[in-house]
């Protein structure tokens, strides 16, 4: 999918992305990255969408994995563009922001 | 709870380079499995071989019941056992657990990652040898063993000397590992002095000091300060518990550091008097290490413990047992053989043994995800790491350890053979049911 594709058709927004990205798992801690807090913002950009986010820990050994997963999982919605992640470590992640319970 | 800024559009102030490419097209090419370690083999390999010892010292503990039972911590056969614990189980791991968390946490890299596999040829094999020849009284053996697994230890020790020269990132972590490299040499020169005077008599009355001595100098100047200073990274991470003080787990570093510099002192340069000084010293910094793990679970996020955190939770009140058996030892006249071997039995089996067998559950599914699942992630269904292994059976063999370490135990402390022979059976049980699971777990691969 090209940044043409994605002019010509409808983006997925934000909400869209958000939703696609409930679908990558932890695969340690068991819980979906939205849900983890591991995205801090969900950019629409000139030629596709930027998700920043960032790990649990500094140097995760799941980083590639969890990019990757994202990658192929917002490049699957229609129209979507050139798909960007960038990661930041500032603020650092903090289980407060796990969004609500955890299974007990 | 929708608070999250998930559909914030604003910059996040980011202050970190992008990930490497992060922008390249979709399709991009597959990362490079395992790109942050040495690959699966070289970890994965001494992890399976330290399970194997540890049924091994499980079976061992069945056997040697009645020597336990009367105090007989210096019975040749039970030293046997407790090196299948000490060296087989507790330093295999720990090799193999530096190999893959080094290059992560400290951001170093060992520099012969084939010296290895070597280092474990040396380690395992001579290990066999010496506990056959302990087992047989064969001192031929014992020092031809303890020859061979010392030169491997020692050029591991170089190794890991060499990685930690490499680190870029030099705190608290890389002091503790760094000093347990040097403790680790220590330990091992009175190993060898141990097992020459078994063929010499040199050391005369004076081998129990120098087997004490001994026995402290490698169980908490080698294991315990590895395990305060990994267990900074690992247990925040697995127990979600982020934010924790890191005060009393930094103070148990310096004083477990500082009391096993003492006693590495004690035999030839400094007055024996300071025996029981390193000995404080060791015992203040495991009860700070033991404030600093209770702090981490008491703030976890995790409500529900998996099968490795029990164990890593019963590890620790094993500890403090440790500690409470251990006071009285260092009191003028000493204590009891039977109070000196339950003491032993509770630090090096229920202490460190479970809470190196809680981190084996975490560590191995972990690292075969992470070389053969975690490639495939987004592309196929593929498990959480937690379910590599059954949870049920995993729950089955953590109680058996756990409630058999604590009959053993409490089977020394009153002198019943029989007590301590079921109790070690059920760990015996517990510890080849996980050696089984995680071996079988090394056997998973995407379908």
């Amino acid at each position: 999918m090209g940044p043409e594709a994605a002019a010509e058709g409808i983006h997925p927004g934000a909400a869209g992305v958000a939703a696609i990205l409930r679908r990558v798992v932890d695969p340690e801690i068991g819980i979906d990255v939205v849900r983890l807090g591991l995205i801090y913002g969900i950019e629409r950009t000139p030629r596709g969408v930027r998700v920043v986010h960032t790990l649990t820990t500094t140097g995760c050994p799941l980083a590639e994995h969890l990019a990757r997963a994202m990658r192929v999982a917002v490049a699957s919605l229609p129209h979507v563009g050139e798909v960007e992640l960038r990661l930041v470590t500032d603020p650092p992640w903090h289980p407060d922001m796990i969004q609500g319970f955890l299974e007990p | 709870m929708r608070s999250h800024p998930i559909t914030a559009l604003e910059a996040t102030g980011a202050s970190t380079a992008p990930e490497a490419g992060s922008t390249g097209p979709i399709a991009a090419g597959r990362p490079r499995p395992g790109a942050a370690g040495p690959g699966l083999a070289l970890p994965a390999g001494h992890l399976l071989a330290a399970l194997l010892f540890y049924a091994a010292g499980g079976a061992g503990l069945v056997w040697v019941a009645p020597s336990l039972a009367v105090g007989g911590f210096a019975d040749p056969r039970v030293a046997a056992v407790t090196h299948l614990f000490t060296l087989g189980w507790l330093t295999t791991s720990i090799m193999g657990a530096l190999y893959q968390l080094l290059p992560v946490a400290l951001q170093g890299r060992f520099p012969w990652p084939r010296l290895g596999f070597v280092t474990l040829a040396l380690h395992a094999g001579g290990l066999a040898a010496f506990v056959v020849g302990l087992t047989t009284g064969d001192t031929a053996a014992v020092v031809a063993g303890a020859a061979t697994l010392g030169t491997g230890l020692l050029l591991f020790a170089a190794h890991l000397a060499a990685a930690l020269r490499s680190a870029r990132r030099r705190d608290v972590t890389w002091g503790c590992v760094a000093a347990a490299d040097a403790f680790l040499v220590v330990a091992l020169s009175l190993g060898v002095l141990l097992a020459l005077n078994l063929r010499t008599g040199l050391l005369g009355p004076g081998r129990f000091v120098i087997l004490a001595l001994h026995l402290h100098v490698a169980a908490a100047g080698w294991v315990l300060l590895v395990i305060v200073g990994i267990s900074r990274r690992l247990l925040p991470m697995f127990l979600l518990s982020h934010g924790t003080s890191e005060a009393p787990g930094v103070a148990a570093a310096w004083l477990i550091g500082l009391g096993a510099g003492v006693l590495s002192l004690a035999h030839h340069v400094l007055p024996m008097a300071a025996v029981p000084a390193g000995g404080g010293l060791l015992a203040a910094g495991t009860a700070c290490f033991l404030w600093q793990g209770a702090a981490h679970f008491a703030a976890r996020r995790r409500p529900r413990l998996e099968p490795g955190l029990w164990l890593v939770a019963t590890a620790l009140g094993m500890l403090a047992v440790a500690l409470v058996l251990g006071v009285p030892a260092m009191l003028p006249g000493g204590a009891s053989a039977r109070l000196e071997t339950a003491y032993v039995a509770a630090l090096v089996v229920g202490g460190l043994g479970l809470f190196v067998a809680g981190h084996q559950y975490k560590i191995l599914p972990f690292l075969v995800w992470h070389h053969r699942f975690g490639p495939v992630a987004g592309e196929r269904e593929v498990p959480m790491v937690g379910e590599l292994f059954d949870r049920g059976a995993a729950f089955a063999a953590v109680g058996l350890q756990a409630a058999g370490i604590t009959g053993v135990v409490a089977g020394i402390l009153v002198g019943s053979a029989r007590a301590v022979r079921i109790a070690a059976g059920a760990f015996a049980v517990g510890a080849l049911l996980q050696a089984g699971q995680l071996a079988g777990v090394a056997r998973r691969r995407p379908s």
